[in-house]
């Protein structure tokens, strides 16, 4: 789970860099102080090192390289505790969240990594964690199942038509209709996505039940995200999930 | 502190509500200056570039467009939920936040003017875009 996190947020990582202008003098999060707004873009700088410092030890680790990883381990949980200290900064300075659910995730798998290497009660963490997950897939499930407009798909006819996410033009039809027809324009087939995606959803967790079933899980969970950034270009939900799985495969082991 | 609540805790309803989409539009012609050689009084901000499949990985520009969004649907929270005089709405932390997007947004295209207005237009009942909030003539958050 630690190098699946650590890949997650240095992905992250490159993007905030990218966005670095926007905290300088004329940025959108610019302060009126300039050195201010140094020190923070330092500290992205800082953060990337952080994280190459995390791969790296997590990697030898992993993989039992011939590289003197024990002497670095105790530095890891000042490595996460920087990190969880790097996003609240970024979270305080900005106000706002690109993916408000994938940006949370990533924060409590941060604090349940720190929580393993600060305590070594890693089962404890790892069943939190997976617990997050399926209870994400789960709780946007039975909410859209509770709404009549997704049930009878116009709430996705309107995300896929006139909402702000960034929708391939092949699939996203303007609101009067003048796009040639797409599946965004034919409700019968909106209204089955629509229940496929919440009986998913709602389902996704029990599979874990089921001999064999976290590989359907997987396979399901991963085509799931791919189709939420084909469509709306959410990427950040693809990487914060996924660095996840490993914790609900260790629940699914441990239920077998 | 919204964004950092939704951190601690967030609520996974993904997509479950919707609602009609507010759109962000500003001006600098309505406060007097020409917006380079656009003619349009009012242009649509925050506007998606186009995907790449390498996005998947890193794609910093959506990403800072999905982060200007939140900073707008923050503003739009506060003033649904606004009881005082409009005009002090201006004192507003999510409202300077606009002001910098829309500053930026201009900056972005070559706007040589000193003042900007922005507005929030949503569909109505009836289809019509209506404006929902139309803000003063303001100065531009530049700081050079």
């Amino acid at each position: 789970m630690e190098i699946a996190l650590a890949f997650a947020l240095l992905l992250q990582s490159f993007e905030y860099l990218g966005m670095k202008n926007e905290f300088r003098v004329g940025g959108t999060w610019a302060g009126p102080d300039v050195i201010l707004n140094q020190l923070f873009n330092f500290h992205l700088y800082l953060r990337l090192l952080l994280l190459v410092f995390i791969l790296t030890v997590a990697i030898a680790r992993f993989f039992q390289l011939d590289f003197e990883v024990y002497s670095f381990l105790s530095l890891l949980p000042m490595a996460w505790l920087g990190m969880l200290a790097s996003q609240l900064i970024i979270v305080i300075r900005t106000n706002a969240l690109p993916s408000g659910g994938a940006e949370g995730l990533l924060f409590w798998l941060q604090l349940m990594v720190l929580w393993i290497h600060t305590t070594g009660h890693q089962t404890s963490a790892l069943v939190f964690v997976s617990i997050l997950i399926l209870s994400s897939y789960a709780i946007a499930g039975l909410r859209k199942l509770a709404k009549a407009d997704w049930r009878n798909g116009q709430a996705l006819r309107g995300y896929l038509q006139k909402s702000w996410y960034r929708i391939p033009p092949y699939i996203r039809v303007r609101s009067d209709g003048s796009h040639a027809p797409s599946p965004s324009s034919n409700g019968s087939l909106l209204k089955i996505i629509s229940l496929a995606i919440i009986l998913t959803q709602v389902a996704l967790p029990l599979f874990l039940f089921l001999p064999n079933g976290f590989w359907i899980f997987l396979v399901l969970a991963l085509v799931f995200h791919i189709a939420n950034f084909w469509i709306f270009s959410l990427n950040r939900f693809v990487w914060a999930w996924v660095a996840g799985f490993p914790a609900v495969y260790f629940l699914y082991l441990q239920i077998h | 502190m919204s964004a950092l609540k939704n951190l601690l805790f967030p609520s996974w309803g993904f997509f479950a509500h919707y609602d009609e989409f507010p759109v962000l539009m500003i001006s600098g012609v309505a406060a007097g200056e020409a917006l380079v050689a656009d003619s349009d009084e009012w242009f649509q901000a925050l506007q998606p570039s186009p995907w790449r499949w390498y996005h998947l990985f890193v794609s910093t520009q959506e990403n800072l467009r999905l982060a200007k969004i939140d900073v707008l649907i923050t503003f739009i929270d506060s003033l649904n939920s606004w009881q005082g005089d409009l005009s002090d709405i201006r004192a507003l932390k999510s409202y300077q936040g606009v002001l910098s997007i829309c500053s930026a947004e201009l900056k972005k295209h070559n706007f040589r003017g000193k003042e900007l207005r922005f507005k929030i237009v949503q569909p109505s009942a009836s289809g019509e875009l209506e404006d929902v909030f139309v803000s003063a003539v303001e100065e531009l958050v530049w700081r050079f």
